[in-house]
């Protein structure tokens, strides 16, 4: 083993400025600062939504923040080779739940993905015009056909997009939603889920792993608030 | 910690205690046992297809649920997704997944910093990541009863509900049985290729290698080995230097042993010489290296002994087999050339008409022709491919000559002429007077063609001389080229061929960084799993804009650029695309 006690003394001072500024904020090899997301807790509700869910007395498996998120407009690749305007996409007045994953992770993102699978029917009943999208953060290998057999997995319906594309798109895309992961390297990324009821920089980040049952209550709650239920 | 599985294991019960007594023999009279999973009993066979399949005995996928009620099924819950193929664990999105190994599962948790030292101080991952680790949940050694009850109702063997993403799985009982017992044998005896305080280690070269290019990699290989042993040598000699940590890990500073592989002949006996050094010494993995011609039998024969080879220096590697082979490679080399070019082609708003490819019938020229014309006949489908497969120096040149120097020229000429590029060159000069202005449009040769187009005299062409490019470009910046030069100068290592040679130190870094990480858990696959978890994590030195991988990734550099020679730039050419990824 070559680590030295300066490493150690290292690992701590970096520990200790990783918690002094998050993620969200630290200056990033692809390129400038990341913005900083606006991470504002809603009314009543603990910073880890234990009390979210009705009836259950446990803990959730995830956090629930308030944030303000404005996507480039970089063009994207869905599974089939299309390109797809990011932007023009989510300016669709559409409730929208997107993901980052790719397609050799094993741990998280097959839960992650497997989450949004079982909850397409309910999400559909809440708002039909649902959007769901799963975005590659390992593009380079994620090619459109990698993507598809990745997507089958989970039998998307139509309303969910798997989408790929260059890497410093992909980049710009993860910057714009504060889910850049340390060391640039995808196997620190973390398990983030975004919601919002229509069109804005208005969004809902859940970190973590929600139950389905999670996840529609707050899709629920997020279409409910914006009174948008049902369109 | 050495041995500290074997004494576990034969604390436990009768039948584990004969699979144990049996895995003990075999330890003892040979390496070979370790990657022997033929003469596995069937019950054991059927719950590795299950740990690595998830398919039951039947062949059948089964169906999972999160421990908060996400329902999963066939690869998807797949435990060696999580576990990864060692059994060692992984960790992934701040979810830290815990070693299953069978001397770990089937004793009682101890607490042991070393095992989670790197994940702890070394990981970029998040406050609970840390807060998980230092907060073990204690538990007493599996039995079958228990460890059925984990997979099937997420609680551990002291009554603690498991982590929510570990799957809940209604197997059959038929199907735990087997699975128990897969478990219990899972990284139970060390690979071959490790003594008490030596690590056996080879490069594989051959003598249809570039002398002097074998010799830069071969003077870095040496260097590194030698820096390792002295640092080995210094921790070991002073074990109680640092009584807090260092001497933790006093298990794990091994002395590097090298062993050259030196092929010589034809490819066909390879294997031969191969198997014939490692029944000498077998080695816990191969490490860089440079040969003439294709990677594949080396690849093959590291795939047939779970062989980890790390980083070879190769535009050939293999990469027709299905899944995950042991060869980890900087890029598909010649192949993805050829597949970039297409893409470069079929970008260009004036797509050729009639491209002529001009190929040797080496694996040069054919593993690139052949995925050149696969990738043209898909991307751009108007054009017309004429395919000439020539051998030997004077066809090539004679065809060359002839191509450009025709009435009816192609709109493209693409040529693949391996180890001629030399003579290619010189037969372009040659024609060049002769070429019609504004017929033949773009010439292209690959990278190996680029060093010697920049030694050539200047070559006028009526028609732009391209070359594919799978690096990253001299204008970009790497602070850590500033480090390894320095470490080879201080070394005396000649830097005659930079990015051969800087290749080659970051074969060996990842190879070093593995082996700190896997401490003296000696398991090759597990070393496999850390290189792939972090060969992104900047260890890179600038010989390519990313190096990347992820669970059964063996390609850590998916593009190239096309660029051309230009006097003004700097190292005599500049880019004419952007980073293709086919």
């Amino acid at each position: 083993m070559t680590v030295k006690p300066v490493a150690v003394v290292t690992a701590l001072a970096v520990g200790a400025l990783a918690a002094a500024f998050p993620p969200q904020a630290r200056p990033s090899r692809t390129g400038g600062t990341v913005r900083p997301a606006v991470h504002v807790l809603l009314p009543g509700q603990n910073h880890i939504a234990a009390a979210a869910g009705a009836g259950n007395a446990e803990a959730k498996n995830y956090t629930a923040t308030q944030a303000s998120y404005s996507p480039p407009d970089v063009t994207l690749i869905d599974r089939s080779g299309k390109p797809v305007q990011l932007a023009a996409l989510l300016h669709q007045p559409r409730p929208v739940l997107l993901e980052f994953v790719f397609t050799s992770c094993t741990t998280i993102c097959p839960i992650l993905s497997a989450t949004f699978s079982q909850g397409q029917k309910d999400v559909a009943q809440i708002s039909p015009d649902y959007l769901m999208i799963s975005i590659s953060i390992d593009p380079e290998y994620d090619t459109p056909a990698r993507l598809d057999a990745y997507a089958r997995r989970y039998h998307p319906g139509e309303n969910w997009l798997f989408l790929t594309g260059k890497k410093k798109d992909v980049f710009q895309v993860l910057k714009a939603f504060g889910a850049l992961y340390q060391s640039d390297n995808k196997m620190y990324h973390r398990p983030y889920t975004f919601l919002r009821a229509r069109s804005g920089p208005a969004w809902r980040r859940l970190e973590g792993h929600p139950s389905s049952n999670d996840l529609l209550d707050e899709y629920r709650g997020i279409i409910s608030a914006s009174g948008s239920a049902g369109k | 910690m050495r041995g500290y599985g074997l004494r576990r294991l034969l604390k436990c019960d009768t039948q584990f205690r004969v699979s144990a007594i049996m895995i003990l023999f075999a330890f003892a009279f040979g390496p070979q046992v370790a990657v022997a999973q033929e003469g596995a009993p069937a019950g054991i066979e059927r719950g590795r297809q299950l740990y690595r399949q998830g398919l039951t005995a039947s062949g059948d996928a089964f169906g999972c649920t999160t421990g908060n009620g996400i329902a999963l099924s066939g690869a998807q819950i797949s435990c060696v997704n999580c576990h990864r193929p060692s059994g060692f664990g992984s960790s992934e999105g701040g979810k830290y997944v815990p070693p299953i190994t069978g001397p770990l599962l089937f004793a009682p948790r101890e607490l042991n910093r070393n095992r989670i030292f790197y994940k702890m101080f070394k990981e970029a991952q998040p406050a609970q990541f840390a807060a998980r680790l230092r907060e073990p949940k204690m538990r007493p050694a599996y039995t079958p009863a228990t460890l059925s009850r984990a997979i099937r109702e997420g609680m551990d063997s002291s009554g603690q509900k498991l982590e929510s993403e570990m799957p809940r799985c209604d197997l059959q009982s038929s199907d735990m049985e087997n699975l128990v017992a897969y478990l219990k044998t899972l990284s139970v005896a060390y690979d071959p290729g490790v003594d008490s305080e030596t690590v056996h280690l080879a490069t594989v070269v051959s003598d249809g290698a570039d002398p002097r290019r074998r010799e830069a990699v071969l003077q870095t290989v040496h260097a590194f080995f030698d820096w390792m042993n002295t640092r080995a040598e210094g921790h070991r000699s002073r074990p109680n230097f640092s009584p807090n940590y260092h001497s933790d890990f006093k298990n794990s500073f091994q002395r590097w042993q090298l062993h050259v592989w030196d092929l010589h002949g034809p490819a066909s006996t390879w294997n031969e010489q191969i198997e014939a050094e490692y029944r000498r010494q077998p080695v816990f993995a191969v490490v860089s290296g440079l040969v003439g011609g294709p990677w594949d039998p080396v690849a093959r024969f590291c795939d047939a002994k779970h062989l980890p080879c790390v980083f070879p220096n190769t535009e050939l590697p293999r990469t027709s087999q299905s899944g995950p082979g042991y060869s980890l490679y900087f890029s598909r080399g010649l192949e993805l050339e050829a597949e970039a070019l297409a893409g470069f082609l079929a970008a260009n708003p004036n797509q050729p008409g009639l491209i002529v490819q001009i190929h040797t019938r080496d694996a040069d020229g054919l593993v690139p022709a052949e995925a050149f014309a696969r990738a043209a006949k898909a991307q751009i489908p108007g054009a017309q491919l004429r395919d000439l497969s020539v051998s030997g120096e004077q066809e090539l040149c004679r065809e060359v000559r002839r191509v450009t120097t025709s009435e009816h020229p192609p709109d493209v000429l693409v040529l693949w002429p391996g180890k001629y590029s030399a003579p290619v060159l010189a037969a372009l000069s040659e024609a060049a007077p002769s070429v019609k202005s504004g017929k033949l449009k773009i010439v292209t040769l690959p990278a190996g063609a680029l060093e010697v187009a920049q030694l050539h005299k200047p070559l006028v062409l009526p028609a732009d001389l391209l070359f594919t490019y799978p690096y990253e470009l001299p204008t970009v910046y790497y602070p850590r080229v500033f480090l390894v030069r320095q470490w080879m100068h201080s070394r005396k290592v000649d830097i005659v061929y930079p990015r051969l040679q800087f290749q080659t130190y970051y074969a060996l870094t990842m190879l070093q960084f593995g082996l700190d990480q896997i401490l003296d858990d000696f398991f090759r696959d597990y070393l496999v799993e850390v290189i792939e978890h972090e060969a992104e994590s900047h260890l890179d030195n600038g010989t390519h804009p990313s190096l990347a991988l992820g669970p059964g990734q063996r390609f850590a550099s998916k593009g190239a650029y096309i660029v051309k020679l230009d006097a003004a730039a700097q190292d005599g050419f500049r880019a004419v695309s952007g980073w293709i990824v086919p």
